[in-house]
């Protein structure tokens, strides 16, 4: 099956005064190329914590104890995968906002309030697209030299494409540097004899620290009047944000770069949050309650903005949300996620028109509908404290039909098609008859 | 699903026990308290004084039972002696025993940080509070009465008041008093501008408590915690400002109890004669040490007040 | 209509000052009530619905006067007749009634009430918020919540009150065992009900429910709708259901009202509302609901731009330049409520001609 990203028995725990909450208890999903791809659940279920996991910005109470993730998109012949894991913090620098990128729920809290819009969006030109920026910047210097006859401009330019240059063999170096670590590291990524381990371990060790920039670079950048050609990077910069912004369809971008962001609306903040995760046309875009905040209005035209650039500029979509509503609206595959298990795994109409697991059931019926009844069904009891999570399948103590196996076991994923899983002994005892 | 299940709220709390939920609160605040061992080392600094402070008629007999704060002495000679055995701290200038004057000035040092911090929280809490809670004029004023004190230059201040008052710790208290106030009162306003628009405050006042009730049974126990976390903590800054300005000249006169009065007494043998230059080391060392010891010792048990009772820390 | 009304607005006005400037001049108003005519009946459920903004919990608080009215007059549970009467003195607008009319605001209009009038009606009203984590005092006890009207009030002894707070708690579905324990000991469901216990404490007629379903989550969301139903049939209560969520006011409410910048812009049965929505704003925003449901294709009407800022309304129509269907009249003349059938009102120039 064509995969994009996967996770396997993932565990994540959180270490509290109050004790560890176990908020991840193997969860297993994978996505496919082109999709976009659910993740619902009330609060407090792991969906969010999933996502942060796969991007590995997990926070400091918190721990990823096992498992596996694995990244299909940077070697797409590669069958296995990349175990994201067992790598290196710069490599998932280079990862995050790159090929991945995220979007969180609070459009406000995630803009920085004192940059300006337009050095916030090109912040992922600079860590991700500098050699292009580097390369456009002289290119444009050039370009002008040639038309210009001014002898004493063209000697300066002369000099800041010079500089321009040097900046780029620094960056195309490390760049060899660093493809040369990973390709050794991929070559013996499944060895697990102790020498390639001590090996992976300082491979690893040495990724994070080859720098960057060498130091003579570091110097002429910090030169008054000699780091005047930096700004050629910087309108390099500025064209592209300009582009991306008119290319997302947001009005009047030449004003909006030059504001803060608590000048703007909120839905106009998710906008430019979104601008800001599309900047270097990520293969997975991941959204993590990117309307909850937002008023239904609002909410539909961020909505039908992700359903545009999903068909133009970005791949996949994970979406995560607690709305049922947002999901039959956007996604095409749905997990559905309770107290750090997932339930139950379906394409979108699958879901909806014939729900498995027992959870599922509950929470499709406890939304009010359009066509709404005297009373609305409701699942009995509360979302456990994952401090002291119930044995075996979690949702056994509000789940109408538990069984004594539940209480005891947890189940295992029963597949009920190619498209439809669910993991719930109901399922596993039929299977056995 | 049937209608009973929906109308009963879940049980998902066990009963864990028995206890009184503020007695299951002190519990579990006191067991975080002991959890950490630099609180553990505060205290036993803090109880070891307050232990001296307490024996001190048996670990130092005052030889004039009416006012035992006056260091016993024998003879007027200025050189300084060396620790001994009478004298297991050594002698100051006319000979006054350090170590009856250090017992002693442990009293004092208690009563000094004590009704410091004390009348700078009444004050500082009244009108912080009153500053705001009703906001708009009265806090106008209020606050910029603050302003004003802050804007008073504390030595000149301090030494004009003992002017007035006369010397001794009365007066350091009073001048310690008057100048210090004015950050509880920051603070708790600063606090309480962030309670006044929650809305359990709203709540109170549309089911119709009074102004007082909502300060008291709302405002005040919300945002004391912090307040009192300063106050702890600047028990032993009180001390040492105190002890400063004895050193200064303005406390109590030569042979009284009192650390900062002991140091000063000492100032003109802090350097010893040429060719033993560390000579008198026991008139600088020992006071200082003491001072340093007892102002660390609330430092840490400050800081593990704050972590214990800081919500934001003890709570995710 | 032959119900009785409880609480009867009459162009109510909410303004914030904005000061600005060194000196704090005043310098506009932020208009998050203007001008708004309402009435709610005995026993009903209004929802308010609206976008953030749009002033539905600015209406609700002022109504309680949990916030000062700025202009307007509120009669809350007044004769009928009296009211009427009253209003005709005042919209004659003759000078020399001046002080009948003060005279008999200040017996009837709730926004002319003296301290101690207001306080002893605050028994007949009360209020469930938003978020119970922060509408329950972390520091009290739930049984000293839920029986803080009471003891505010002085209305019973002590031993009464623990009977009330004893029936109370059952009816809400907690038990004993909760009384001593603090709030964030509950999780949200149930700390949302300690808040509702607390407005029905001191046997209220009117509560207002601040978007009390939104910080909760779906499964726990239902369990409370389906309590506070309940519990308005057995108490015989007026619900103001203030919320953005249309599906959410759809199942609670007998009447909606929607509001957009400050204006009622159409009020009408539940049902009347949903199926035969006549203000194109009202269409719109149903349109916008994300229904839990796939296989459902509905035409999605997609509003240009964002609510205007309340400091500065449009002219005409608040709606105009989101509205598809403005023409000139929309930009000059602010549209009136106007009857559609029965209870349902719009305030549209064209609502004849565009649905």
């Amino acid at each position: 099956m064509d995969k994009l990203i996967e996770t396997k028995e993932l565990y994540t725990n959180f270490y509290t005064y109050e004790g560890t909450v176990r908020a991840l208890n193997g969860v297993s999903l994978s996505m496919k190329p082109g999709e976009t791809y659910g993740l619902v659940g009330e609060s407090g279920c792991g969906k969010s914590v999933s996502v942060r996991s796969m991007m590995r910005i997990v926070q400091s109470p918190g721990k990823i104890e096992s498992g596996q993730i694995n990244l299909f998109m940077s070697d797409k012949d590669h069958q296995k995968g990349i175990d994201i894991l067992k790598r290196s913090e710069t490599y998932m620098q280079s990862v995050r906002g790159n090929s991945i990128s995220m979007i969180f729920q609070e459009a406000s809290s995630s803009l920085n309030p004192v940059l300006k819009i337009g050095d916030q969006v090109g912040e992922s030109f600079v860590f991700h697209r500098h050699e292009e920026m580097v390369k456009e910047a002289i290119d444009r210097l050039l370009e002008k030299s040639e038309k210009s006859s001014n002898g004493l401009a063209n000697f300066f330019r002369n000099i800041s494409v010079k500089l321009l240059q040097s900046e780029l063999n620094s960056i195309e170096k490390y760049d060899l540097k660093v493809a040369e670590i990973d390709k050794e590291l991929l070559e013996i990524e499944d060895n697990e004899d102790e020498a390639s381990i001590a090996r992976k371990h300082s491979l690893n060790f040495w990724r994070d620290r080859c720098q960057e920039y060498n130091f003579l670079i570091k110097i002429q950048r910090k030169i008054p009047i000699l780091n005047a050609y930096q700004r050629g990077i910087g309108k390099a910069i500025r064209r592209n944000v300009l582009q991306l912004l008119t290319e997302l369809g947001i009005p009047n971008p030449s004003n909006i770069i030059d504001r803060y962001p608590h000048e703007l609306s909120g839905g106009m903040q998710q906008r430019i949050v979104i601008a800001i995760a599309l900047a270097c046309h990520p293969e997975l875009l991941i959204a993590d309650e990117p309307t909850s905040n937002l008023d239904v209005t609002i909410q539909a035209q961020i909505l039908d903005m992700i359903k545009d650039l999903k068909k133009t500029k970005i791949s996949s979509v994970l979406f995560i949300t607690h709305d049922l509503g947002v999901i039959a609206e956007v996604c095409d595959r749905v997990s559905v996620m309770y107290a750090g298990d997932v339930c139950e795994t379906a394409t979108v109409k699958d879901l909806f028109k014939n729900p498995q697991h027992p959870y599922t059931k509950g929470l499709l019926n406890s939304v009010p509908k359009v066509e709404q009844g005297e009373k609305l069904a409701t699942i009995p009891g509360v979302v456990p404290n994952l401090v002291t999570p119930p044995s075996g399948c979690r949702f056994h103590p509000r789940c109408p039909y538990a069984m004594e196996i539940c209480k005891n076991e947890k189940p295992e994923i029963f597949e009920l098609n190619d498209e439809h899983s669910t993991s719930c002994h109901l399922y596993s005892q039929k299977e056995d008859k | 699903m049937s209608n009973e299940q929906i109308d009963k709220a879940p049980e998902a709390i066990e009963m864990k026990s028995k206890q009184h939920p503020k007695l299951q609160e002190f519990l579990f605040s006191l067991k975080r308290f002991l959890k950490n061992p630099l609180s553990i080392i505060g205290l036993t600094i803090i109880i070891s004084f307050a232990l001296i402070a307490v024996f001190a008629p048996i670990i130092a007999p005052p030889y004039k039972t009416d006012n035992p704060y006056q260091i016993p002495h024998k003879g007027w000679a200025q050189e300084p002696q060396p620790p001994s055995v009478e004298n297991p701290f050594g002698t100051m200038p006319e000979q006054y025993d350090i170590f009856y004057g250090m017992v002693w000035g442990t009293r004092n040092a208690f009563k000094i940080g004590f009704s410091i911090v004390f009348f700078n929280l009444i004050i500082g809490l009244a009108l912080g509070t009153i500053a705001g809670y009703f906001g708009g004029i009265v806090d106008e004023i209020i606050m910029r009465i603050v302003d004003l004190f802050y804007a008073l230059p504390f030595l000149v201040v301090a030494m004009a008041l003992v002017v007035a008052l006369g010397r001794g710790l009365q007066s350091i208290i009073i001048v310690m008093v008057v100048l210090g106030w004015r950050q509880y009162a920051r603070i708790i306003r600063s606090e309480i501008l962030v309670l006044r628009d929650k809305d359990y405050i709203q709540a109170a006042r549309a089911s119709g408590a009074s102004h007082l009730r909502v300060i008291f049974s709302h405002i005040l126990p919300n945002s004391i915690y912090s307040v009192l976390i300063v106050a702890s903590m600047s028990v032993g800054t009180a001390i040492l400002t105190a002890a400063a300005l004895s050193f200064l000249g303005l406390g109590s006169g030569v042979g009284y109890a009192d650390w900062g009065q002991i140091v000063s007494t000492c100032r003109n043998y802090i350097v010893g004669p040429p060719g033993n230059r560390l000579a008198y080391w026991f008139l600088v060392f020992i006071p200082g040490f003491v001072i340093s010891l007892f102002v660390l010792g609330w430092n840490l048990l400050g800081d593990a007040v704050r972590d214990v009772f800081d919500p934001k820390m003890r709570r995710k | 209509m032959m119900k009785e009304t409880l609480i009867d607005i009459r162009s109510l006005k909410k303004y914030y000052p904005v000061k600005g400037g060194i000196f704090r001049k005043h310098i506009a108003d932020v208009k998050a009530v203007d001008d708004i005519d309402l009435q709610i009946h005995k026993g009903e459920c209004l929802g308010l619905v609206g976008e953030s903004g749009c002033g539905k919990t600015t209406l609700g608080k002022t109504l309680l006067n949990i916030h000062k009215a700025t202009e307007g007059r509120i009669y809350f549970d007044q004769d009928k007749n009296e009211v009427e009467e009253l209003e005709k003195l005042i919209a004659a607008e003759n000078p020399d009634n001046l002080q009948k009319i003060n005279k008999l605001r200040t017996k009837m209009d709730m926004t002319q009430y003296s301290r101690k009038a207001i306080s002893e009606l605050r028994r007949r009203m009360q209020i469930v918020f938003q978020d119970p984590s922060h509408s329950l005092d972390p520091r009290m006890l739930v049984k000293k919540i839920v029986a803080e009207p009471l003891v505010c009030q002085k209305l019973l002894g002590a031993e009464e009150i623990q009977v009330r707070l004893q029936q109370i708690m059952e009816t809400v579905g907690l038990s004993k065992q909760h009384y001593n324990r603090y709030p964030h000991e509950f999780s949200g469901g149930q700390r949302q009900r300690i808040a509702v216990a607390r407005a029905l404490t001191t046997h209220p007629d009117l509560i207002l429910m601040d978007e009390p379903t939104s910080a909760l989550d779906v499964s726990v969301q239902s369990q409370i709708l389906n309590l506070l139903k309940d519990l308005q049939k057995q108490f015989n209560l007026t619900y103001i259901f203030v919320t953005h969520h249309l599906l959410v006011v759809k199942f609670i409410s007998d009447r909606i009202a929607v509001m957009y910048l400050g204006k009622i812009v159409e009020i009408g049965k539940t049902k009347a509302v949903f199926e035969n929505a006549k203000h194109p704003y009202t269409k719109a925003l149903l349109s916008a609901i994300p229904v839990p449901d796939p296989e459902t294709e509905k035409e999605r009407i997609i509003l240009e731009g964002d609510v205007p800022n309340p400091i500065d309304p449009p002219n005409g129509c608040r709606f105009h330049p989101r509205c598809s269907y403005a023409v000139d009249i929309c930009k000059k003349d602010l549209p009136l409520m106007e009857n559609v059938d029965g209870d349902h009102s719009v305030a549209c120039h064209r609502w004849k001609e565009i649905f």
